[in-house]
């Protein structure tokens, strides 16, 4: 029963300090409003690096999230607002990296990396599946033939 | 066994080799240093007010015709109490001009902070709302900027300084800077 009421009550924290960034800031629209959520779910706080601005209670957060939210009061575009983001702190600060081709191995590698070890897998079963039969020569065959029939009369 | 079976065989190996590479690469390095944005860029516009009222403001403009440090420092910033004698050192040697900026402090903190150890800038810009310090790109304290004498950022130390940092990595960009600001003129 204790550790049920706990739960409940970490939760209702959790549920009050992401309340508590989404009331701070007064938009003039819902638009604006939804747009200031979408930013900060996509910038990284760069002390608590693997959280969002969004969750980050750290003051650098608090201070970019400020900085985020003055923007878009002031109507700049997404990609606007993460530009001059990435200006100053370089890349890092987006949560998810660039897609373009220095990162094509970032995006891409897993994908690729499992795809050759199902390649390999699947290959080496074929390759055991050829070796099982071993060829016989003509001698053999024939004896396998009438052992093979033998055991059919037999049955 | 055939050429292609003996490369076959060696692939994985190659790849964990290469992999093994750029993984020893990285574990040595702090994830918490990030590489400057500004490098080999100006330094941001800014104008800002002084801790100490008598010098008015601090702005871009004074950075230029000269080498600086601009140090980014707090007094609740535990770091900041050792770098400073350090920073008195250098300004002792007289190679650069340092310029500090305050960083979300108390001004009254800072004057009787600087009193007890000493005052190694030539101006100091206090930051309340650390809105300049963003446009620096800076992410905590301590860090220290070079700029050069055309008011462009040429290097950023994240983390205190210290006298090896100072003469391992300052020093000999300064010697180039001072050489590249004679042949120019």
């Amino acid at each position: 029963m204790n550790k049920i009421m706990v739960i409940i009550l970490l939760s209702l924290c959790a549920m009050v300090c992401v309340g508590k960034t989404a009331a701070q800031y007064q938009f003039a629209s819902s638009a604006q409003q939804q747009q200031f959520s979408d930013i900060t779910h996509q910038l990284r706080c760069l002390v608590c690096q693997n959280e969002d601005l969004w969750d980050s209670q750290a003051k650098l957060a608090a201070d970019l999230r400020a900085e985020v939210a003055s923007m878009v009061q002031q109507g700049q575009s997404n990609q606007q607002i993460k530009a001059y983001m990435v200006a100053r702190y370089g890349d890092f600060i987006l949560y998810k990296p660039r897609l373009d081709v220095t990162t094509y191995l970032l995006w891409f590698g897993p994908l690729v990396a499992i795809l050759i070890g199902l390649w390999i897998v699947i290959s080496s079963i074929y390759q055991n599946n050829k070796r099982t039969l071993p060829k016989l020569s003509e001698a053999q065959q024939a004896k396998l033939d009438l052992l093979q029939t033998k055991g059919e009369q037999h049955d | 066994m055939g050429i292609r079976k003996i490369i076959t065989a060696l692939l994985p190996l190659l790849i964990f080799a290469v992999l093994i590479a750029f993984l020893w690469h990285g574990i040595g390095r702090d994830p918490h240093v990030l590489p400057s944005a500004l490098l080999n860029k100006p330094a941001p516009t800014f104008t800002v007010n002084t801790v100490y009222k008598s010098q008015k403001t601090f702005s871009n403009q004074d950075l230029h015709g000269k080498i600086s440090l601009v140090n980014v420092w707090a007094t609740w910033c535990f770091v900041c109490k050792r770098e400073h004698q350090v920073l008195d050192q250098i300004a002792n040697q007289d190679v650069v001009t340092i310029y500090g900026l305050d960083y979300k402090d108390n001004r009254g903190k800072a004057i009787a902070w600087l009193s007890e150890r000493g005052d190694p800038y030539q101006k100091i810009g206090f930051d309340a709302t650390g809105r300049i310090a963003i446009n620096w790109g800076v992410y905590g304290t301590p860090e220290t900027f070079l700029v050069d004498q055309q008011g462009i950022i040429r290097y950023k130390h994240v983390g205190e300084m210290t006298m090896a940092i100072w003469q391992q990595d300052f020093l000999p960009l300064i010697a180039k800077l001072k050489h590249k600001g004679i042949v120019h003129e």
